[in-house]
């Protein structure tokens, strides 16, 4: 009798369960994705949304179309899942970051949920996977010394951020030709909010009273992207092209402001006010080239965002925006094939990744780039696995009265495959 | 469990801790500009203030424990003098003394009535103590006249206290002396009064010596309603005693087997001790202040020779005005004081004592200088409290390197943001600076600050904005 099982294992169980609480936990207790102080400007950084795979290979994703797990960098890339199982994923992120400024170190430590996804083979030829990703992140804790107009006198101000973006999508993906080619969209839905605080210390300076200065603000819109995929093989070696493209799209955004002191509830206080021409998401577009022989595996993308076309309306911060580009990549390699053990089948990763930054913060540039490893580990006897990637970021620079950071990021995420739409056979 | 899950289950934990327990809320502090966030801080230094100066019509100078007497000559005030009224009441026992047993216990001590038949009358003394604080030239001579009271000494109907512009005119004198100050070195003055006064007293208290106590304190309330003590036109200075040291020693002995000297005494009580008070006046028509008659009314610094006067003695105090009240307001709509100082230079030479006092306080008054809070009709002023709600203190800054650079900071943040959040802003109210907690005291300070419109050592009010931002609509 030849058996297959839909069921459960007690081990499988175990895991999500734990996973369960650690997200129970974390909505309880929910952190910053970044320590950035950079991220106090626009809607903050924007993170990678990416599966934990492509952090391992320098954040490429476009013209990835993996069957073990889902692929969101890029909607059309979800067309090469196996047709009779269902997919699960979750991932965590943590980051150590040390910040250098003229004279002052500091060293943070903070983590999140990255993201949530599941999805499917609808038919053959159809694809589709809902999940929730950050799309940007505010987290910053850094104190200022200002100089008081008028006089020699200097203060401390207290610049403290935390919120974000996040979002949520649906993804579809409609193959043709064979297989050969996907297209894709996704439709989603971008909401969040992010307090900015500035709290000026005049305690110590003059012995008076100290302010707090804080803003909330929430933005939310639609959000669409779309890609697809193309491919063909030549002998064993496979070459996959890809390409994503996202239009630009402003936030409807509003904001509370309270001002008050030691001694008062509020000073100032507006309540949910509209604003306009506040936050936008660039209209972007990428490509990606993959070549995979066997169990290795070359990615790499470049992604253009056209920042510059935004103006930033905050017009006191010291922040223009211009065009960015991205560009990453990396390579896969494993040992083993299926059905060998599975120290065999851990699958290794190495890339490195760059970007300018989209800001210019007073006229300098705040560049990135980072070397990343990545390794993949088999659970079980359903092909679930375990994913870490490890990231070195270095961020901008310590002259000019900018901030370096140089950052550890490690993410991890469990891919979780059932074979719900399996069918016993008897023979 | 494997050995694959076990890998996974310590990976998991590595990775559960790093992002979910570990958190660290070090903070960097950056030294230049980096947000730039719209928000900042600015100092104003030239927010105008205006001195002047006004007068309380009457200052309580009752129950202050100091009798003030003599004349000195002030800068800018001109001629100031001060007498004083003194209730005396007979001491309970009468003190008799064998003149050969100067420092032993007597036995022989009896009511202070009983006048014995064989008892004869010898000298009536008065005395007084320094207390060491005096005004002017101690090294002249100086005379003090004691004049008797004809109407007793009391409490006005519906008065607590007697006032610095009382007098009373009905007196008669038992005596007067002439000395040499020294308040320092000779603390004790004694001096013997006309003998009629004493023969008088003695004549009361054999009157008085079969009835009972409360008909003799009565009867002797209108024998000596209490004293008048006044300098003669020889003084150049105002000297200070104690209230509770004033005296009148009736004298006698009585020739027995031995002789016995026998004291009795008239004597500033717990009882009598409220009814002391100074009453102060000024004479100098060339003085811009001698033209303050009334409370309500004020000189300002600018016909006050850029000066302003603080002599709670004769009632004159500083009052600080703001006269751009309105655009302090009207700055504050985008933005929040967070501290405001008033600094105010005292004159150098514009104080009396060798030493600038330490601290004082600050009130709030409207127009006529009146107070928000008056209590029963008195001027009891509302003092300014900082935001913890303690008093507003000025507080003494000396510079080492240049002795006219001493001035006094105080902090009325909380009184102008208070004013500022109230809406009703009103540039006819204003600040009154007292050395006490208490504005009406009139204890003998004297100062004299420089206005706004001096060149140099000027006193002003310096202002910290805190400016805040707002988003575009």
């Amino acid at each position: 009798m030849n058996y297959t099982t839909t069921t459960m294992t007690g081990k499988t169980n175990k895991i999500l369960s734990l996973l369960f609480i650690i997200l129970i936990g974390n909505v309880a207790f929910a952190q910053n994705s970044t320590v950035s102080p950079y991220s106090m400007y626009g809607i903050g950084l924007l993170t990678h949304r990416e599966h934990a795979t492509s952090a391992g290979l320098g954040h490429a994703s476009i013209a990835l179309a993996p069957k073990d797990y889902i692929n969101i960098g890029n909607p059309a890339a979800i067309n090469n899942l196996d047709s009779t199982t269902f997919y699960f994923n979750i991932q965590l992120s943590g980051l150590r970051t040390r910040l250098k400024a003229d004279y002052e170190r500091a060293s943070l430590v903070s983590g999140n949920i990255d993201g949530i996804t599941m999805g499917c083979r609808v038919t053959k030829w159809w694809g589709l996977a809902i999940g929730y990703a950050p799309y940007s992140s505010v987290g910053y804790n850094y104190r200022e010394k200002r100089y008081i107009y008028g006089s020699n006198s200097q203060y401390i101000i207290k610049q403290t951020g935390s919120g974000g973006m996040q979002h949520a999508f649906l993804n579809n993906a409609i193959s043709f030709f064979n297989k050969h080619l996907s297209l894709g969209a996704s439709v989603g839905a971008m909401w969040g909010s992010f307090n900015r605080k500035e709290t000026a210390l005049f305690s110590d300076a003059l012995d008076g009273e100290n302010i707090y200065n804080l803003k909330k603000y929430t933005c939310n819109n639609l959000y669409l992207e779309y890609g697809l995929q193309f491919h063909f093989n030549i002998g064993e070696n496979n070459f996959r092209f890809g390409g994503v493209y996202n239009n630009k799209r402003k936030l409807l955004s509003s904001y509370d402001h309270i001002v008050s002191n030691d001694f008062s509830a509020q000073l100032f206080f507006d309540d949910e006010t509209p604003f306009e021409e506040e936050f936008h998401v660039p209209t972007s577009y990428g490509a990606g080239f993959t070549y995979t022989r066997k169990k290795f595996l070359f990615t790499v993308d470049y992604k253009y965002n056209e920042w510059g076309k935004i103006k930033n309306s905050k017009f006191n911060e010291p922040v223009t925006f211009r065009d960015n580009w991205k560009c990453g990549g990396g390579i896969q390699f494993s040992a083993g094939k299926d059905g060998d053990p599975f120290y065999k089948r851990i699958q290794y990763r190495i890339g490195y990744y760059m970007s300018p930054s989209y800001m210019l913060v007073h006229r300098h540039e705040i560049n990135e780039q980072a070397v990343t490893l990545g390794m993949t580990v088999p659970m079980g006897r359903f092909s679930n696995s375990f994913i870490i990637a490890y990231e070195y970021l270095k961020r901008g620079q310590e002259n000019f009265g900018l901030i370096e950071e140089k950052s550890h990021n490690i993410k991890v995420a469990f891919n979780i495959r059932e074979g719900w739409f399996k069918k016993h056979k008897f023979d | 469990m494997n050995i694959r899950l076990r890998a996974i289950t310590v990976a998991l934990s590595i990775a559960i801790s790093i992002a979910f327990i570990s958190c660290s809320n070090d903070s960097i502090l950056v030294d230049t500009i980096f947000a730039n966030s719209g928000t900042y801080t600015e100092y104003v230094d030239q927010t105008p203030i205006e001195l002047a100066t006004f007068r309380l019509d009457s200052v309580q100078t009752s129950g202050r424990g100091t009798v003030w007497i003599g004349h000195h000559k002030k800068k800018v005030i001109g001629d100031v003098y001060s007498q004083s009224y003194v209730r005396l009441e007979v001491e309970g026992k009468a003190t008799a003394v064998p003149h050969n047993q100067t420092y032993e216990p007597t036995p022989y001590l009896f009511d202070s009535y009983d006048w014995a038949q064989k008892e004869k009358y010898d000298s009536v003394t008065i005395v007084l103590y320094h207390t060491g604080a005096y005004q002017g030239d101690t090294t002249k001579a100086m005379t003090i006249n004691v004049k008797r009271l004809a109407q007793p000494l009391k409490f006005a109907e519906n008065e607590k206290t007697f006032y610095n512009v009382r007098t009373f005119r009905d007196s008669t004198s038992i005596g007067s002396f002439r000395f040499v100050p020294r308040p320092h070195s000779r603390p004790r003055l004694r001096y013997r009064l006309d003998d009629s006064f004493g023969r008088e007293l003695v004549s009361f208290i054999k009157a008085n010596k079969a009835n009972k106590t409360d008909v003799r304190d009565q009867n002797f309330e209108h024998f000596l309603g209490g004293i008048k003590l006044e300098s003669g036109d020889d003084a150049k200075s105002l000297l200070a005693f104690a209230n509770d040291s004033v005296r009148i020693m009736l004298h006698s002995h009585i020739t027995d087997v031995d002789k016995i000297k026998i004291t009795r005494k008239l004597v500033v009580s717990d009882f009598t001790k409220q009814f002391q008070f100074n009453s102060i006046w000024t004479e100098n028509e060339d003085s811009p202040y001698d033209c303050i008659n009334h409370r309500s009314e004020q000189v300002n610094e600018k016909d006050g020779g850029q000066h302003s006067v603080m002599f709670e003695g004769l009632g004159y105090y500083t009052r600080i005005n703001f006269p751009t009240i309105r655009t302090i307001a009207d700055h504050s709509y985008f933005s929040h004081i967070v501290r405001a100082n008033l600094v105010l230079y005292p004159e150098r030479n514009g104080y009396d004592k060798h030493n600038f006092p330490q601290y004082f306080y600050v009130a709030s008054v409207n127009k006529g200088n009146v107070s928000p809070t008056i209590d029963q009709g008195h001027a009891v002023l509302k003092t300014v409290t900082t935001s913890h709600g303690t008093p507003s203190i000025a507080k003494l800054h000396n510079n080492l390197t240049d002795p006219n650079d001493v001035y006094y900071t105080i902090d009325i943040t909380n009184y102008l943001n208070t004013v500022i959040a109230s809406g009703n802003i009103d540039v006819n109210e204003g600040l009154v600076l007292s050395w006490s907690g208490v504005i009406n005291s009139a204890d003998y300070n004297f100062m004299i600050f420089n206005g706004r419109t001096k060149n140099k050592y000027y006193s002003y009010l310096e202002l910290y904005y805190y400016n805040y931002d707002r988003e575009n609509k």
